[in-house]
């Protein structure tokens, strides 16, 4: 399988946006994160609060160049959202000021990537390498959620836009 | 035998340096340096020729060719920021094939006549025309593969 498959795709995301979230340097006033930020297996991984969430929605390949041909492979356009979201608990009376910068702190790392190299995580696991392949960062908007089923918990939900290259050999 | 129409993602393009003098393949039929251009957009080529009507009294006689214009090939592809090869002429190739036939249209001594850039949000872009002496067509096998 090449590289840039689908499974090296997501997960060169995550652990981009892991590693940004982990570096995030929240301001005097922030609650305090617990020891998980980024939550990946919702809901099996449990949650807990203040943290951020993600999965992986797929939306269409697009099917442009002759031939399917890439560099050295098949190639299709691969576009997809990285469903992220934010979770604070009402109980905690500084919740709206932790939600709305847990929320500009998403955006700002989004603005921050304008491409991510891809890493090859099927090869030589752990010690991966980057490949050549860039993840393109489109950008972020907005979904609106339904009220938690948990009263205590409160909720933004974000679509970050990316699209790259789906290789095959 | 039915004939099927073919379509974008069964074509390649593949180009060459031109080895041998005229309108020869000297060395490429072995060559591998044939290169399959990547990520091509758009592609198209025209053959043209000029026909004069010769008439008899008024009347349409017969037809005669009185000049024929070099082929004309347009390319757009990905840019990668690999020129590919740098000597011209070049040979090309244009192969389309469902995997089970196959049809190759191969031009002949090509200069590169155009070559023109764009950048644009999703995708940087290169253009190319080129001019060919002539081209030999359909045939059931080609030189690059």
């Amino acid at each position: 399988m090449n590289e840039a498959n689908t499974f090296n795709i997501e997960a060169t995301l995550n652990a981009w946006l892991k590693t940004a979230i982990d570096g995030l340097d929240p301001p005097a006033f922030f609650s305090g994160f617990p020891s998980t930020r980024f939550i990946l297996n919702m809901p099996e991984s449990p949650i807990n609060v203040p943290a951020y969430s993600g999965h992986h929605l797929f939306i269409e390949t697009e099917d442009v160049y002759q031939g399917r041909r890439g560099d050295g492979g098949s190639a299709l356009i691969y576009r997809a959202f990285f469903d992220v979201s934010v979770w604070v608990s009402r109980r905690n009376s500084n919740f709206t000021a932790d939600k709305r910068w847990m929320c500009a702190a998403l955006k700002d790392i989004v603005l921050g990537a304008k491409s991510v190299v891809l890493t090859d995580y099927l090869t030589n696991y752990p010690a991966s390498s980057a490949g050549e392949v860039k993840i393109y960062i489109d950008g972020i908007e907005a979904r609106q959620t339904e009220q938690d089923v948990n009263p205590d918990i409160d909720r933004e939900r974000f679509l970050i836009l990316y699209h790259t290259i789906l290789m095959g050999d | 035998m039915t004939a099927t129409v073919y379509n974008m993602r069964e074509g390649q393009l593949s180009w060459v340096s031109a080895s041998g003098n005229g309108n020869s393949f000297a060395t490429a039929e072995s060559s591998p340096s044939g290169v399959s251009i990547a990520y091509v957009r758009d592609f198209s080529f025209t053959s043209a020729q000029t026909i004069n009507t010769v008439m008899n009294r008024g009347t349409p006689h017969h037809h005669k060719k009185v000049d024929a214009q070099p082929i004309s090939l347009n390319v757009t592809y990905g840019f990668t920021g690999e020129e590919g090869i740098p000597d011209y002429p070049v040979h090309l190739q244009f192969k389309v094939s469902d995997g089970t036939n196959s049809a190759f249209y191969v031009f002949n001594n090509a200069y590169r006549s155009d070559h023109a850039f764009t950048e644009a949000a999703e995708e940087n872009s290169m253009a190319d025309t080129f001019v060919a002496l002539g081209y030999i067509a359909a045939t059931a096998s080609g030189y690059l593969g």
